[in-house]
């Protein structure tokens, strides 16, 4: 019997991906020895997708006390804060989401034998593991390597996962397949000496129509959308997009960029990027940025000396002679459904989780997995029906779900039962049930709220009276995430929301912030605002609202975002105003607890909870007049003045500011003096300090003021009313610590 | 046979008499107060997937599920980390470990008089398809072990029945006792 996985696959995995495990192994032996630095090491495991996560520091707030945790391995770390012996999270890249049944299976072995048995699909169509120890990492590249799955480069300062229209090859829509090329591009780029260099992470999208929102380009650092002009296939091209705490975007880099052109232009945005990105301040190093700085004409003639310089290489073109090599065929003929018996659910699922394929008599079948996880054994399951139903045509989407492809539409009820029989034959595929969540305070170290547990109990709720609502209601799309950082994607959904703290006399109440506004459709084609912060355990209330005010408000066929446009934030604001109400500790003590978690919510390490006096102290006024401020200065923006826009947002940066220097420094007013002081006694003792983000909210406020935009555009202004929402919030974090 | 990575699970007598969300405060109680084996680190909550793992205590050496996803609700002990000894002695351990757990939850406030665990039966899984693939020659190899180990357990013997014939599965076995038992706190004694 085989004593190692590496022994028993043997040349099963690639030579060269093998020797990239191995030189993993080492390292890790290396680093136990204390012959590798911490912080080389992070990056060389985050490189290969090996996480930290929450807890990994040795600490854990039970609710009353911060607990020790006393991991055998003592200090040894496996990157700075992080314990060797904590558990971490495996993110594994599937590139445009696309799996095989084989691939599926080994997966589900992984989930089983190094995790929790459950398989965790992410808003970029990875697949995420939770609960793993660092050495068990080898194993589990191995046997991926085995199936051909990389975990190379799925995280760290590298280019991610290549997304891609899940529906691709059988779209209606789409002007062509992008498959091959999504493939491609990630093959290219995977390794590629030109991508090792990059200040901060890059990412690539492709659709296959500029009006759906499968492929999510505008919100990825370089996106593709297909086009054909005078019968030749290439992309709209698109820079510079991205989410994060300041969302920006993507720009027009080239109207028709030739499919030839695709791989070296590619190649020439990471080299000006890995060239002239920020490296030090990973706050401001997306590529994003760098647009912004440069200007859009400027990148573009930069990228295209760049690319007049590079050397040609194969791989730019040589998949384009078999563009069919992605081709997917079905495995039963086409049979249309009529006469079938269909069981009992089958039309309502039909309705939501089924998309007719542009061949007849085929259509793709969505699996709805709650909040993204499936488990090992359903994991298999999927892979049985993937080959009793198709060819092993499987993607995973931005939506966290799991599609089975070239379904004879005759087999649709067979399908059905079987999913039912897995415990996955829930309706309601990208409808308001269908919520994305970033996995937050569950295992992420930069979670603030509980999005999984607000996720898990908004589903819960709306799906019990689904088949009631109105059809303008099911159509609305909820993204959850657990900070600002996006990665539930909030900003481009009717609904979004993300989570921050807010003090009620000493304690911390889990908050979430809700945005408005923002679209999925188009490729994510604009972004939300947030309107106003509401205790985690209003939110339930939040979207009840919501949509019985738009449903009753709304005019013909008019759109949740038409409707909250046409309304207005400030009436929108107003609608929820109540709801920011915390009752007192004594008489609701839910409050003080986020879903899903019964400890008395903490945000970190800092005690709560042993004074119950609710005195509400100037600094709280103070910061409270702040985000009004911020508000109105959404409004102002809404209202197309942006130069008014920018001084408001500017202004209630000041003023959060100017409060929490006046617990320090009594009497001072002054935007100079309030600066002085601000940098002197909150930066730079690191009290306005965010243990991830470091002091990048105390940089947007000193940026506003030492270079204050001439003419604000409505891009910039958007820009700075996001950066003086992050601020405030990061003042109320700075709050807490007082 | 070089196994650690042992599973044991009991099932619930009655799963209809508590529900999962139940157990997600009792578990964040027990790292509080270290109730269980191990070092208790976070509770993971799946109860939103049907046929899932439920609601997990992790912890570093061991997972305690109260899981859905091996057959009815039970307590799924899985332990991670190598322990001392022989393959009976591991396998003893991560049954004293699962009934000690059992037991505890029988005698939660939360949960006393309306959860009680089926202490006749029991499911043990080599969770490591390399030291012990699902297939005959592993089961042949394990039988004898495993019941030595069942032996300590239970006082009238076990008979063993390999489960989940499907090779992708986990080698599983169903122990059952061939004679009455009293209850998991009683097998839990027996063990020290």
């Amino acid at each position: 019997m085989a004593q190692t996985w590496k022994e028993k696959l043997g040349d099963r995995i690639p030579a060269e991906l093998g020797r990239e495990i191995e030189i993993f192994e080492n390292e890790i032996a290396l680093r136990k020895q204390g012959k590798i630095e911490e912080k080389v090491f992070a990056e060389t495991r985050l490189r290969r997708g090996a996480y930290g996560q929450r807890y990994d520091n040795g600490q854990r707030s039970d609710g009353s006390t911060t607990q020790a945790l006393r991991y055998p391995s003592a200090d040894l770390t496996k990157g700075p804060s992080t314990l060797w012996d904590a558990p971490g999270m495996q993110r594994i890249k599937i590139p445009y989401g696309g799996l095989n049944p084989a691939q599926l299976e080994t997966l589900a072995d992984l989930a089983e034998e190094y995790s929790d048995g459950i398989l965790h699909v992410t808003t970029r169509q990875d697949i995420q593991l939770h609960y793993v120890h660092i050495e068990d990492a080898p194993s589990i590249f191995r046997r991926l390597a085995a199936e051909g799955i990389t975990t190379r480069e799925a995280c760290g300062n590298t280019v991610r996962n290549v997304t891609g229209c899940p529906l691709a090859g059988v779209c209606r829509t789409e002007i062509f397949d992008v498959t091959p090329y999504a493939k491609a591009c990630s093959r290219f780029l995977l390794g590629h000496k030109d991508t090792q260099n990059f200040g901060r992470k890059f990412k690539v999208a492709f659709s296959g129509c500029a009006g759906e929102a499968c492929g999510l380009v505008m919100l990825n650092d370089v996106g593709a959308v297909a086009k054909v002009v005078d019968g030749r296939r290439g992309f709209a091209f698109y820079v510079g997009g991205g989410l994060g705490s300041v969302p920006n975007q993507a720009k027009l880099f080239h109207e028709f960029l030739p499919e030839e052109e695709l791989l070296p232009m590619t190649q020439a945005i990471g080299r000006v990027f890995a060239r002239l990105g920020e490296k030090k301040n990973r706050n401001t190093a997306r590529l994003k940025f760098l647009v912004n700085k440069l200007g859009l004409e400027e990148f573009r003639k930069l990228v295209l000396e760049e690319r007049q310089a590079l050397a040609p290489e194969p791989a730019w073109t040589a998949y384009l002679k078999n563009l069919h090599a992605t081709d997917e065929k079905p495995l039963k003929p086409a049979e249309a459904l009529n006469g079938r018996a269909k069981p009992e659910g089958f039309e309502d699922w039909r309705r939501t989780n089924v998309y007719a394929q542009r061949q007849a008599g085929y259509s793709v079948a969505t699996v709805t997995l709650p909040l993204g996880d499936f488990g090992a054994r359903q994991a298999r399951a999927l892979a049985d029906a993937a080959r009793k139903y198709t060819e092993g045509t499987v993607r995973l989407t931005v939506e966290q779900n799991l599609l089975l492809r070239w379904v004879s539409d005759a087999d649709l009820p067979a399908l059905y039962a079987d999913l039912r029989e897995m415990g996955l034959g829930e309706p309601g595929a990208g409808s308001i049930v269908d919520i994305a969540a970033c996995p937050g305070t569950d295992t992420c170290k930069l979670g603030i709220s509980s999005s999984r547990g607000l996720a898990g109990e908004l589903r819960t709720r709306l799906a019990s009276r689904f088949q009631q609502m109105d059809q303008a209601v099911r159509g609305l799309h909820i993204k959850i995430s657990g900070c600002f950082n996006s990665c539930g994607q909030h900003h481009i959904s009717d609904l979004g929301f993300y989570g921050v703290s807010r003090k009620k006399g000493s304690w911390a109440v889990p908050h979430f912030q809700v945005l408005v506004g923002g679209q999925w459709e188009n490729n994510a084609g604009s972004y939300g605002l947030a309107v106003i912060a509401v205790p985690s355990k209003n939110v339930p209330e939040v979207v009840d609202r919501m949509t019985a005010a738009f449903l009753g408000g709304r005019q013909k066929d008019e759109s949740f975002k038409s409707w909250v446009g046409r309304v207005g934030k400030a009436k929108v604001r107003a609608m929820l105003e109540d709801l920011t109400e915390v009752p007192a500790h004594d008489a609701d003590p839910s409050f003080y607890s986020d879903w899903r978690d019964p400890r008395e919510y903490s945000t970190g390490d800092m005690g709560v909870g042993e004074c119950a006096g609710e005195v509400v102290s100037p600094v709280d006024f103070g910061l409270a007049a702040a985000e009004r401020e911020a508000f109105e200065a959404q409004l102002t923006l809404e209202a197309g003045d942006y130069r008014k826009a920018a001084d408001q947002a500017l202004g209630s940066m000041a003023t959060a500011a100017r409060e929490l220097v006046l617990t320090k420094v009594p009497g001072v007013e002054a935007l100079p003096d309030v600066i002085r002081e601000f940098r002197e006694k909150f930066v730079e003792t690191k009290l306005f300090w965010d243990p991830f983000a470091g002091a990048k909210f105390a940089h947007y406020f000193f940026q506003a003021v030492e270079s204050p935009a001439t003419s604000p555009t409505a891009d910039s202004a958007h820009r700075l009313v996001e950066e003086a929402q992050l601020f405030i919030e990061a003042a109320h974090s700075c709050r807490l610590k007082l | 046979m070089d196994l650690h990575k042992i599973v044991v699970k009991f099932f619930a007598q009655d799963a209809s008499a508590v529900r999962l969300d139940e157990f997600i405060p009792v578990f964040h109680r027990w790292i509080r107060t270290h109730a269980v084996d191990g070092m208790l680190i976070d509770v993971a909550d799946y109860g939103h997937l049907p046929k899932g793992p439920g609601v997990v205590l992790v912890a570093h050496e061991a997972d305690y599920f109260m899981d859905t996803m091996e057959g009815p609700l039970g307590l799924l002990y899985n332990r991670k980390t190598p322990s001392g000894g022989g393959l009976p002695d591991r396998i003893a351990a991560a049954f004293r470990s699962a009934l000690g757990a059992c037991a505890q939850l029988e005698a939660e406030p939360e949960f006393r008089g309306r959860l009680k665990f089926r202490a006749g039966e029991a499911l043990f899984i080599a969770n490591d398809r390399l030291a012990a693939p699902n297939g005959d020659e592993a089961f042949r190899a394990l039988g004898p072990e495993l019941s030595a180990a069942a032996s300590r357990v239970y006082p009238a013997g076990v008979d063993l029945r390999r489960e989940a014939a499907d090779p992708r599965r986990r080698l599983t076995v169903r122990l059952t006792s061939r004679g009455p038992v009293a209850d998991v706190a009683a097998l839990r004694a027996r063990l020290g």
